[in-house]
């Protein structure tokens, strides 16, 4: 049984439809990657799975579960006992995600106090201890510090430790790495993939950097405009590619070596989520969009082993 | 951290005697002196009495004799009350100030912080709506009108219960002072309600207050953890500038309320052009100011450590 299993997620947020029917699983010590371009609803998909949406959202479920416990009945209560205990999240900017009043041992004790009966000494050795093991030098000093005293990468590690801290069985990161130096995100992507493999988290990983999934993921899913359009086994998603979306995505990235005049994006502008749309929400700016694709909705198929797509293109013709 | 705190004192100093300065031409400027046709009958009494507070002398002269005594700590003697020196009546009377401006200031600070609070949770609803709108009247109604507004209500409650519930004015216990405080505080009350609400909508955006709902804090402990010290800075930042509001505004409201603070002298001093009286009070309120100002940024360091160690490093 998966670590995580979400069937037909549907957010609201006034007339906006913004997530419409998304099905996700994360299965333990694995990570799946969360792709797609900015408004896509990746995000909102994140925060949904730990409660965080903003109160006005409207959220429906056809099936959520985690760790086998139906997560639909949990009250704000209850989920107070869930977040970081068992669900964690790393959040794209560590810069404006630490409290700039308070240290990093502070605020990394704080969720130790919160979810443990340690005392708040034991909670400040454990913070220290945690960031040694996430690799910052000196760590009892760094603890003592402000986030406005540390670097980028180092504010990502706290981050993480502050994740970690409860030890809990699912971590979510939002593109973990975004607002990081090159050089840095590879070292907490390394970090992440250590602790997924070392403790076996499920990691689910928000990104829209395909150079990132494909050395981390073991699965994909590839969301566009609130729905998953392809998912699979991200080595077959990304060797081949189903979804004329998922083909438009890797062409539109950069690669080294290819000299290109300029960017390759993908023509057109993602649809208006205030209106119903009844077909396929990439129709009006995909190359192979036929008639059927703007009036009806293609059902989820199975193309392969590993890989299942929604797509006109490999409905079977009758 | 000292080097600084020296720094900011000597500044002080500056001012200080700018004000000083300002305020002793500026009061021999204004046409007569104390000695009115009333105390001075004939002309003879009137150059007596000149000779004898010595204003026969030069204006440049009168100015660095002033100076000398106040670098001394003397501030004379009063041209109207026989006798009184200014020391005496600014020990005597600026307590009874300061008691009505630390009990206004409690006031508006703690009312401010929490009504600013409460309206930003309540973003657009009913209770924020009120509040803004109490705000807006707090704002604009002038504290003479909340003051004779206030003293009306309390009549009208005596008199509905038949006994004595609070005095409407005069000085002497605690009854005395709540009303008073309380109109004294209410525009900085209004004032730093809107400066905390928009600070405390900022702060509630923020991606550390969503990583703290992460970490499975609860929404008091959220606030009183990370964002009541954030939400504070810029209103502490205004600290300064209101207590110098408050202090000002005890004048008007001292007089109205009959209690003997030192703003009544003040008033009257210069009405009266009491040189000595009128120089006094203002050069103690004006070192009064300069020193909470300076103690206001301490405590903004205190607040916020990007300030407090970039200081200190400096």
């Amino acid at each position: 049984m998966s670590l995580l299993s979400v069937r037909d997620l549907h957010i609201h947020i006034g007339d906006n439809h913004l997530v419409r029917g998304v099905d996700l699983a994360v299965e333990r010590g694995e990570c799946l990657a969360l792709v797609g371009e900015s408004g896509s609803g990746k995000s909102l998909t994140a925060l949904s799975l730990m409660q965080l949406l903003p109160s006005h959202a409207r959220l429906e479920h056809g099936e959520w579960l985690f760790d086998g416990q139906d997560m639909r009945s949990l009250d704000e209560k209850a989920w107070r006992k869930v977040r970081a205990r068992r669900i964690a999240m790393v959040f794209q900017n560590p810069m404006t995600a630490l409290n700039p009043t308070m240290t990093i041992g502070q605020q990394i004790a704080e969720v130790i106090c919160l979810h443990t009966s340690m005392s708040r000494r034991e909670a400040r050795q454990r913070a220290i201890d945690l960031l040694e093991r996430l690799g910052i030098v000196n760590a009892p000093r760094r603890a003592k510090q402000y986030p406005f005293e540390l670097s980028g990468g180092m504010l990502q590690r706290a981050v993480i430790a502050m994740a970690v801290a409860c030890g809990p069985s699912m971590l979510i990161a939002d593109e973990p790495t975004t607002a990081l130096d090159v050089t840095v995100q590879a070292e907490v992507l390394a970090l992440l993939q250590e602790l997924c493999r070392d403790e076996g988290l499920g990691l689910l990983l928000i990104t829209h950097d395909l150079g990132v999934v494909e050395a981390m993921a073991k699965h994909l899913a590839v969301m566009y405009a609130g729905r998953i359009v392809e998912s699979g086994e991200c080595a077959r998603v990304l060797s081949q590619p189903a979804h004329p979306y998922t083909r438009a995505l890797q062409a539109a990235m950069p690669s080294l070596g290819e000299a290109r005049e300029s960017l390759q994006g993908i023509a057109g502008t993602p649809p208006d989520l205030s209106r119903q749309i009844p077909g396929c929400a990439f129709a009006p700016r995909c190359p192979q969009a036929m008639n059927i694709c703007v009036r009806e909705l293609p059902q989820t198929r199975l193309i392969e082993t590993g890989q299942c797509t929604e797509c006109w293109l490999w409905e079977k013709p009758e | 951290m000292l080097r600084y705190i020296i720094k900011r004192l000597a500044y002080g100093l500056l001012t200080i005697w700018f004000i000083a300065t300002a305020t002793f031409f500026a009061m021999h400027a204004v046409p007569g002196d104390p000695f009115n046709s009333a105390k001075a009958a004939t002309p003879q009494l009137r150059e007596n009495l000149r000779a004898r507070y010595g204003l026969d002398k030069p204006v440049g002269e009168q100015y660095l004799l002033y100076l000398g005594n106040m670098l001394q700590g003397d501030f004379g003697i009063s041209f109207t009350q026989e006798n009184r020196r200014v020391n005496d009546i600014i020990r005597e009377h600026f307590p009874v100030s300061a008691i009505l401006g630390v009990v206004a200031l409690l006031i508006a600070s703690v009312g401010g912080i929490a009504g600013g609070a409460v309206a930003a949770y309540w973003h657009n609803r009913l209770p924020d709506r009120l509040l803004m709108m109490a705000v807006v009247l707090a704002i604009s109604i002038p504290s003479f009108v909340i003051a004779a507004l206030a003293q009306l209500l309390i009549v009208q409650a005596n008199d509905l219960s038949g006994r004595s519930l609070l005095p409407v004015a005069g000085w002497g216990s605690l009854s005395h002072l709540w009303v008073p405080a309380l109109v004294l505080g209410l525009g900085t009350m209004a004032y730093l309600a809107r400066l905390m609400r928009s600070s405390m909508l900022d702060v509630m955006n923020t991606d550390y207050v969503l990583t703290a709902r992460a970490k499975g804090l609860g929404t008091w402990q959220i606030f009183w953890r990370h964002q009541l010290r954030n939400a504070l800075l810029p209103v502490v930042t205004e600290l300064g500038p209101t207590i110098a509001a408050i202090t000002t505004g005890g004048f008007v409201v001292e007089l109205i309320f009959a209690i003997p603070g030192l703003g009544r002298y003040f008033v009257q001093a210069v009405q009266q052009l009491d040189y000595t009286v009128i120089m006094g009070t203002t050069v103690f309120y004006g070192a009064f100011l300069v020193l909470i100002v300076v103690l206001v940024d301490l405590l903004y360091g205190v607040i916020d450590p990007r300030i407090r160690l970039h200081g200190g490093q400096r």
